[in-house]
């Protein structure tokens, strides 16, 4: 009895499972907004029982898709009504096209840097060089002959 | 008890001081009896840590509620696997768990390295001491686990405690921190070795083999702590999923990105003597990242399902890093001219440039994870707008990032050092290409358009020819020679040089998972409301729902949902998805029930029930090669672990029994 009074207050997700709107489709969009009970995950996502703000957001996601609004159009009403917070990516604008763009910047950089280093090194190569160069032919003639030794190699 | 249990904690906090202090001193004052003394100092602290541990699980398996933390993390009904797990369940007693790992690895890296690094010992001794000492200031003075619960002058007890929190009460979440706290811990041996070869300006390679031994054990403990959460996470939270990119879980991934970059630019150094500045930047990072990773769980930077209450002590973190970074910023600086590179780049196509290579794309992950994590913080103080990315932005900026650094999986290891000739790129690379263009070709000839999981699973086929390649080859080889089978022949080759072929291991639990990581690409997900007796169906199957049962135990309600699986027509089994109240902590939790095929997971949640109450909502998830993310974690461990036993030359065992003396028998006593 203790559950079925516990079950009442903590009902869950009715909002979605009535809706009209499919679930997965619910989900799909509801993954795009950030859940502020506090589980860290999205409305689509959480699993919290009774989450206060799960349902109403689930319920308005399902208004705005039955309305014929395009996913975009929904997530902004959701986002106007319950703050940037919710948003779970930056905006294309402003501010969030840093929070894009830094990651690949960063990343971009490293690559830009490895043909540098590559360079420095060898030219650290040719300063200390004790010896003549040998020739890039006669190099993989070696090579070559290293490898088929490896390959018989025991 | 109390009095006892934080009197050993202070003993400890000044043990460890005194330890830090007089390993330097006695270096700066080339004192040897200061040195010796602040080795004892470290056995002291160890022994004061341990003390103030088993006084605290003493408290919780007695169920003394006088105790604040007992009485806030435990109760009388709890299993015992759990009130163990309330040890570290709670932010007092972690940290004081965390203090007594520091103490463990301080006392073993110390006396098994004494000898060996008679040099530098001193200075490994302060810096972990440093560290221990600021871990056990934090539980002294911040957060004492030895609190007792008074009611005006008297100490008094409550009649049961509040219990552990639910979602922590699994098999797998015993086990998780542990694990995690090992990695996270463990990583300040590689860099007290790195800091103490920096005073010392250490020429030799000697340090860089133990800081190499320690990083792979602690980056193991790191890897199945983080892997346990995935898993905890996937069969308790009960949302389908493994990752959630959530703060939390990406502040143990950073660590393990920078640790996983180093491991392989550490062989760069061992071969070359090349990227030794690179090399202790990296475990520097990684050390950090760990300290980092540790005040965004407990000082409130960023809000998480897994956080510890916020609290005061994010400060000293800050703090302590700041002083860190910046004596560790300084000694590189001051010693650059004993980092110099001791060999030169012979050519871009070479092992030393895929290990180049791998090292910005590691960095690159760890860099996009950490500004995701960070964000939320970055944009308010700039926009003052509070923007919480979640993981939309996560995948979207690594998944591209983890496809290019599966392919340096698959290129790195066909790549020579020095030198790669175009007969030998053109040799080595045949089969592999052929394999992952074969793959793609054939994903979509069968219908596949999925962009990112055509990509992986094709650079999947390509590493894995890679890896296989390489055991076949040196495999033949043995083979031809001792006349054994093949597969005795790779066994052999594993053995003869491990740790070559247990990273092979490795790259190939990578590929594992990374498999894994693509059939997220096909899930479907649907949720009902069903009555005893309605259906439901999702993709092939059919899901029936039985009825409901409820049970009730002291520590517990539950109720269990039973569900028929049918595939076409025919009967599967029986899921049995529960929700469960517990009655100590008033909360509601669910556990999933799954059915595990290496081909897909159906996975049933009993997520609650309709608005009037009646009608159990179920949610039911097929997750598509999620288990071989499971199965590349075991051999993730097993090719770490072979990695980690050291080789065996070729000629030194014998592969055939000598025979029996027979001429001239020798008496064995006892005969």
């Amino acid at each position: 009895m203790r559950f079925l009074a516990t079950s009442l207050a903590l009902a869950l997700a009715a909002a979605a499972a009535q809706a009209a709107v499919p679930y997965p489709r619910l989900r799909e969009v509801g993954d795009r907004v950030s859940c502020q009970c506090g589980c860290a995950y999205t409305v689509g996502s959480c699993n919290m029982m009774n989450c206060h703000f799960r349902d109403p957001v689930l319920q308005k996601i399902g208004d705005g898709l039955e309305r014929g609004l395009s996913d975009e159009e929904v997530l902004e009403e959701v986002y106007a009504e319950y703050g940037s917070e919710t948003r779970v990516e930056p905006r294309g604008e402003g501010f969030g096209i840093v929070g894009w763009t830094a990651p690949f910047a960063a990343f971009a950089a490293g690559l830009l840097v490895i043909p540098w280093i590559v360079r420095r090194w060898r030219s650290n190569a040719g300063a200390r060089s004790r010896g003549p160069e040998v020739p890039d032919a006669v190099a993989e003639r070696y090579n070559a002959e290293i490898e088929r030794d490896l390959d018989q190699f025991e | 008890m109390e009095n006892l249990g934080y009197l050993a904690v202070l003993l400890a906090f000044l043990l460890s001081a005194y330890a830090a202090a007089a390993g330097l001193g006695g270096k700066l004052l080339r004192n040897p009896f200061l040195e010796l003394s602040a080795q004892r100092g470290v056995l002291g602290a160890w022994l004061m840590t341990t003390a103030a541990s088993a006084i605290l699980l003493h408290a919780i398996l007695t169920d003394n509620f006088s105790f604040n933390y007992v009485a806030s993390r435990s109760n009388a009904d709890l299993d015992l696997l759990y009130k163990i797990a309330a040890w570290w369940g709670g932010q007092e007693g972690s940290l004081l768990f965390w203090s007594w790992i520091a103490a463990t690895y301080s006392f073993v890296a110390v006396y098994s390295g004494r000898k060996r690094h008679r040099s530098m010992i001193s200075y490994v001794v302060a810096t972990m001491s440093a560290t221990q000492a600021f871990f056990l200031g934090l539980v002294a003075f911040e957060a004492n686990p030895f609190q007792v619960i008074m009611s005006g002058p008297q100490i008094t007890a409550v009649p049961d405690g509040q219990g552990l929190n639910p979602l922590l009460q699994h098999p797998m979440m015993a086990i998780h921190p542990p694990m995690l706290y090992l990695g996270y811990v463990g990583f300040t041996v590689p860099f007290a070795f790195a800091l103490a070869s920096l005073i010392t300006r250490q020429p030799g390679e000697r340090w860089i083999h133990t800081t190499r031994v320690w990083t792979m054990v602690t980056w193991l403990f790191q890897s199945i702590g983080i892997l346990l959460g995935a898993r905890w996470a996937y069969v308790v939270l009960g949302w389908g999923g493994y990752w959630g990119w959530d703060p939390v879980e990406n502040a143990s991934l950073l660590p393990w990105l920078t640790g996983t970059a180093f491991l392989h630019s550490v062989m760069m150094q061992e071969k070359k003597g090349m990227m030794k500045v690179w090399n202790i930047v990296l475990i520097s990072a990684t050390f950090f990242l760990c300290i980092f990773g540790t005040m965004m769980t407990r000082g409130g930077l960023v809000s998480s399902v897994h956080a510890f209450a916020e609290s005061e002590i994010g400060a000293y973190f800050v703090w302590y890093l700041v002083i860190g970074i910046a004596v560790t910023a300084y000694l590189i600086g001051s010693r650059l001219e004993y980092l110099r590179s001791e060999a030169d780049l012979d050519s871009v196509v070479s092992r030393e440039s895929s290990f180049l290579f791998n090292n910005v794309v590691l960095l690159a992950s760890c860099f996009a994870v950490l500004w995701g994590t960070l964000f939320p913080v970055i944009s308010e103080y700039f926009t003052g707008d509070k923007i919480t990315v979640g993981a939309p932005f996560f995948n979207k900026v690594n998944v591209p990032i983890g496809l290019f650094l599966l392919f340096l999986t698959g290129v790195g290891p066909l790549f020579a050092w020095r030198r790669t000739s175009a007969e030998s790129l053109r040799r080595n690379f045949l089969w592999p290409a052929v394999s992952g263009l074969v793959c793609a070709a054939a994903l979509l000839a069968a219908g596949m358009r999925h962009f990112y999981a055509l990509v992986c699973f094709a650079l999947c086929a390509f590493v894995a020819a890679t890896v296989l390649t390489e055991f076949y080859r040196g495999g033949r080889v043995i083979q031809r020679k001792g006349g054994t089978g093949l597969a005795a022949a790779m066994v052999e080759l594993t053995r003869r040089n491990t740790r070559r072929y247990g990273g092979y291991l490795v790259h190939m639990a990578i590929v594992l998972m990374f498999i894994g990581f693509a059939g997220a690409a096909f899930n479907q997900v649907q949720q009902e409301e069903l009555e005893i007796g309605d259906s439901m169906q999702v993709g092939a199957y059919d899901f029936k729902l039985q009825n409901v049962s409820e049970s009730d135990n002291p520590n517990f309600f539950r109720a269990v949902a039973s569900v028929d699986v049918s595939r076409d027509g025919e009967y599967l089994e029986t899921l049995m998805p529960e929700r469960r109240f517990y009655h100590a902590s008033n909360q509601p939790t669910s556990r999933v029930d799954v059915r595990n095929r290496l081909r897909e997971d159906v996975y049933v949640v009993y997520a609650g029930h309709s608005n009037d109450g009646t009608a159990p909502v179920i949610q039911v998830y097929i997750n598509p090669l999620v288990n071989w993310i499971w199965i590349g974690s075991l051999l993730l461990v097993l090719g770490t672990l072979v990695a980690l036993m050291p080789s065996r030359k070729p000629g030194r065992s014998p592969r055939t029994r000598p025979a029996p003396l027979k001429e001239h028998p020798v008496a064995v006593p006892g005969d």
